[in-house]
């Protein structure tokens, strides 16, 4: 038995004459909260959907509680709770119609607390989706996601449509969840103050593979942009981008040896901290930052 | 599973209330305006369009929704959710299609009062021994079951076109093309026939369908899918205009006046029977299944009297099927129904005026037969004898009754003989009958007697034939008999013919000893008496004899009204129907229902081109004008046909085998030439064209 969560290894799923994931792998541990994020496209939602068993992936493993999701896709979804924007329940349904699915639905179903976040997301049990808000809706799907009490929570973009109050809202529950029960999140988004709220690690997604993972804090303190000439030799310990005058590239803790020696012998002369913003355009982009944010070198090492 | 239950339950409940409001109005409505038409209609909507379209509804809003996406995150049993939904869809197609058809059947018509319901669900009884239950088991069923399937199909695959759905949906197509086609030559070779036949292989044809669709349905995923969106309004117009075509064809069909009126049914007509006053005629017609039934013709009004639906599958009864009293003209047919595994009969009359049947309940086995059919208007009571033949002779029953008192309706034994007899019985009016029986056992040489029975079936009188009685004909509707008898003087033989009165035995000759050519005996011991022949023609409402004979080397006939003793004679030479010697048969005559006309047929034997010729000749009887007379060259004998106002006249020719259906001129009697002209009924060809009949 894994002791992973989830597990994901060079998952690829192609639709009709587009590839969505390339090679994407991804372990999660219990009790993490991980925030994918990437642009349209990047196979974000896609990488969710397989996790909970309704994609079958093309190439590559995935395992959901050391269980394949999408041989046993019931197993999981007993113990996962999943929102998604692709998904509607039926218009005529009311959010007292979910909660009467979760109570035959799911054997861990808690009611009081299905009562519960009814209250806190201040939602109308009686009121049918077809005359909902989005963000209505979107908190419905909440709630029965949560009110089962899942292990496992795979958020596809939660906050979306969300009022600024009920996001907070969420977040925090979220981290409840996480502190309290050890929930195991998965969490996408397009909004990184989300991610920085409630994620303890972030996977930044591009072209359908996972081009960064980490804490938030090795975003700060373990990665490094650096810029080096283009007759630098040495090939970087990191994703580089091309620039004007040679080369810009980020290298993070890793990369800690070799990023030494490598720094040695290319001798940079400039580097910047990467933001978690900086770095997401640049992995996601291709786009260095821009000259004028970087600085002279060398200040640090990562890791260092 | 029970949340997926659930859910169906509350979704297909939304709407179902309405939805059977609506349909039980419909149903009502079309059969208040259509009447047994609607009856076809129903059929079709609720065997066809409303499975079709509920099949296809059946994923329509989960896939277009995303419905669908949010049952596949619960964690259910996908094949669970396919059969829950199957059996809701399925459910509610029966309970639609029973909404349809109990508000049609169960309301009755304003404007038809015809029992098609009844007649339809007969025809199941006669045609496949099924009662209504299994009638409804084993053709409703499995044309319902397709139809779901079909829509079931077709949803699943258009929703979402890709190429495994497309392939398995074509290949689905094919298996059903090709397991139909076994099972209807299965059918047709007599291998699987009747209703288990049909049963099976359409729930073979549904069981395939269903597969396919369970298989596209399984190859799809709402998370891969990319819906057409506009799918179900395109796909659903398509489907209902289509629906909207059949159903509007059929009812045009039905209720428009032209050569489909009356129903889509393909019809040939095998005989024509016209009513008394040849207001009507029955055609006896053979029907795309090879069921024998009937169509009714208005003979003036060029078209179907009524549906021939609600005359199958019953046939035109036996010699005197129609019934003429007080300007009311009725039409007794049998109604053929499965007893026990055999094939009975009972008796229904319909007032082809009203439309009202009376239904005379009872059955006879398959081998019996209604030698007459006497209606008492006054009494409201159907008098008939029934001869059946049985392994030891012929017996014979009277039967009386009234169609609306069954308990009144009384049957009595008039006897039974062993297989050396002959039997016939005749109507002697006022429900009495006259019964012949002729031995003609051990060499006898045709011991004949005469019984009456009253109307209770009671022996009253009997006459035995005398030695001198050269021939008889009983007088329809009279208690007596027409008798040729021979008077023999010295070493010479006479004739007269005399009508004798079988209850009082009173007798009155019409033609003396003097109107025949006189023979000898020689000539009577060896078989070649002159000729003389003697026709009753009972369709011309009153009882006539036509006479024809030999007088003084001329051929002559007398037509005689037996109740006046009218006459009118005609020479046979005039209109060559002459000399017997020279080849000359007499095949038959009849007088046109006004009575104005008289018609004979006679057959010659010409010995250049050994064919035989048939030879018809029409008089007027009322006046003098001279005969029309034509000729035919055919390979078998023609029947004339009397219709309408005495002026038209068809012949159907029988190519003497009963293998193709007769092929049927016209000859209109007013025309200044009248000329043969070939003639279909309404249903084939013909009806609008120059050369069609003026009725």
């Amino acid at each position: 038995m894994s002791a992973h969560t989830v597990e994901i290894a060079g998952l690829e799923y192609d639709y009709p004459g587009t590839q969505a994931l390339a090679g994407l792998s991804l372990s999660v541990l219990p009790g993490q909260t991980w925030g994918l994020v990437g642009n349209n496209g990047a196979g974000k939602t896609t990488t969710l959907q397989c996790v909970m068993g309704l994609l079958r992936p093309t190439r590559g493993t995935v395992r959901v509680f050391g269980i394949d999701p999408y041989a046993q896709p019931r197993e999981v979804r007993r113990r996962a709770g999943f929102v998604s924007e692709a998904d509607a329940p039926y218009d005529w349904m009311s959010v007292r119609h979910l909660r009467r699915i979760g109570r035959m639905t799911f054997d861990g179903w808690d009611e009081p607390f299905a009562g519960e976040l009814a209250e806190r997301f201040s939602l109308d049990p009686k009121k049918k989706f077809k005359s909902m808000s989005k963000g209505m809706v979107t908190k419905s799907k909440l709630l029965y996601a949560m009110a089962h009490r899942p292990e496992l929570l795979v958020l596809d973009e939660p906050t979306s449509g969300l009022d600024p109050g009920s996001r907070f809202q969420l977040l925090e529950m979220l981290d409840e969840l996480r502190t309290q029960r050890g929930v195991t999140t998965l969490l996408s988004s397009h909004n990184f103050q989300d991610i920085e709220t409630a994620a303890t690690h972030v996977a930044v997604i591009a072209h359908g593979r996972i081009a960064w993972r980490g804490t938030l804090r090795d975003v700060t303190e373990r990665s490094l942009f650096v810029a080096v000439d283009a007759d630098t030799e040495a090939p970087p310990p990191g994703v580089c981008v091309p620039t004007p005058s040679g080369r810009q590239c980020l290298i993070d803790d890793r990369h800690a040896p070799e990023a030494k020696a490598w720094l040695a012998e290319a001798r940079p002369s400039r580097q910047c901290d990467p933001t978690f913003d900086r770095m997401f355009r640049f992995l996601t982009t291709g786009n260095p930052v821009p000259e004028d944010e970087m600085m002279a070198a060398p200040q640090r090492v990562p890791g260092g | 599973m029970w949340c997926f239950a659930w859910i169906e339950w509350a979704q297909s409940r939304r709407s179902m209330l309405w939805t059977f409001v609506w349909l039980l109005a419909l149903g009502v409505a079309a059969k208040l305006v259509l009447g047994p038409f609607a009856i076809g209609i129903a059929l079709l909507v609720a065997l066809v369009s409303v499975p079709t379209s509920l099949g296809a509804g059946t994923w329509s809003e989960e896939f277009t929704t995303g419905a669908a996406r949010f049952l596949y995150t619960l964690p259910v049993n996908r094949h669970a959710m396919w059969w829950i939904k199957l059996a809701s869809g399925l459910g509610s197609s029966i309970v639609f299609a029973a909404v349809v058809m109990a508000a049609v059947l169960f309301t009755p018509s304003l404007i038809h009062t015809l029992d098609a319901q009844d007649s339809l669900l007969s025809f199941m009884q006669t045609r496949y021994g099924l009662g209504p239950i299994a009638t409804l088991l084993s053709f409703g069923g499995p044309a319902l079951l397709i139809s779901y399937a079909i829509g079931l199909l077709v949803g699943v695959t258009v929703s979402s076109p890709k190429a495994l759905r497309i392939v398995l949906t074509v290949v689905t197509i094919v298996a059903v093309i090709g397991v139909s086609t076994i099972g209807t030559l299965l059918f047709v070779l007599g291998i699987a026939p009747g209703p288990v036949g049909v049963a099976v292989v359409g729930v073979c044809v549904f069981a395939i369908l269903l597969a396919g669709a369970y298989l596209v349905f399984l190859q799809r995923n709402p998370y891969d899918d990319r819906p057409l969106r506009w799918w179900p309004w395109s796909i659903g117009s398509v489907a209902m205009a289509f629906v909207a075509l059949v159903v509007g064809g059929v009812t045009a069909g039905i209720v428009a006046p032209g050569p489909w009126s009356g129903g889509l049914t393909a019809t040939s007509v095998v005989r024509l029977d016209p009513s008394p006053d040849g207001r009507h005629v029955a055609g006896w017609t053979t029907q795309l299944l090879g069921v024998s039934g009937i169509q009714l013709f208005d003979a003036y009004g060029n078209r179907l009297h009524n549906v021939p639906e609600v005359m199958q599958p019953a046939v035109v009864a036996g010699a005197s099927p129609w019934q003429s009293h007080h300007g009311r003209t009725l039409l007794f047919c049998y109604r053929p129904s499965i007893v026990n595994g055999q094939t009975a009969f009972s008796i229904v009359a319909i007032d082809i005026d009203t439309g009202e049947t009376l239904n005379f309940p009872w059955t006879a086995e398959a081998s019996a037969t209604h030698q007459f059919l006497a209606w008492d208007p006054d009494a409201r009571r159907l008098y008939t004898a029934r001869l059946e033949y049985g392994e030891d002779g012929p017996s014979v029953m009277h039967v009386s009754g009234r169609p609306d008192q069954p308990a009144a309706d009384t049957t009595q034994q008039l006897g039974a003989f062993d297989s050396n007899w002959a039997v016939g019985t005749y109507s002697a009016g006022e429900g009495r009958v006259i019964l012949e029986a002729s031995n003609y056992g051990d060499g006898a040489s045709g011991d004949t007697e005469y019984r009456v029975y009253d109307a209770q079936g009671e022996f009253v009188t009997t006459y035995r034939a005398p030695d001198d009685l050269e021939a008889a004909w009983v007088v329809p509707d009279r208690p007596g008999l027409l008798a040729l008898q021979r008077h023999i003087d010295g070493d010479r033989v006479e004739r007269s013919l005399q009508y004798r009165d079988l209850l009082t035995g009173e007798g009155r000759t019409f033609l003396e000893r003097n109107d025949f050519e006189s023979f000898s005996v020689s000539d009577a011991l060896s078989g070649r008496p002159p000729f003389a022949w003697v026709d009753l023609i009972p369709a011309f409402g009153r009882p006539c004899v036509l006479v024809r004979t030999a007088v003084n080397g001329a051929h002559e006939s007398v037509l005689i009204d037996l109740d006046n003793n009218r006459r009118r004679v005609f020479r046979d030479d005039d209109v060559g129907l002459g000399d017997e010697q020279t080849g000359h048969l007499s095949i038959g005559s009849s007088v046109s229902a006004g009575g104005r006309r008289l018609l004979r047929v006679a057959s010659e034997f010409d010995d250049d081109t050994e064919r035989w010729r048939y030879r018809l000749a029409v008089y007027r009887i009322d006046d003098d004008a001279p005969p029309y007379t034509m000729a035919y060259e055919s390979a078998g004998p023609f029947s004339p046909v009397w219709l309408g106002d005495d002026s038209l006249l068809f012949l159907a020719f029988d190519d003497g085998f009963g293998d193709a259906p007769p092929r049927l001129m016209q000859i209109d009697l007013t025309a200044s030439h009248p000329t043969p002209q070939p003639w279909g009924p309404p249903e084939t060809s013909g009806v609008d064209g120059p050369t069609g009949p003026a009725w």
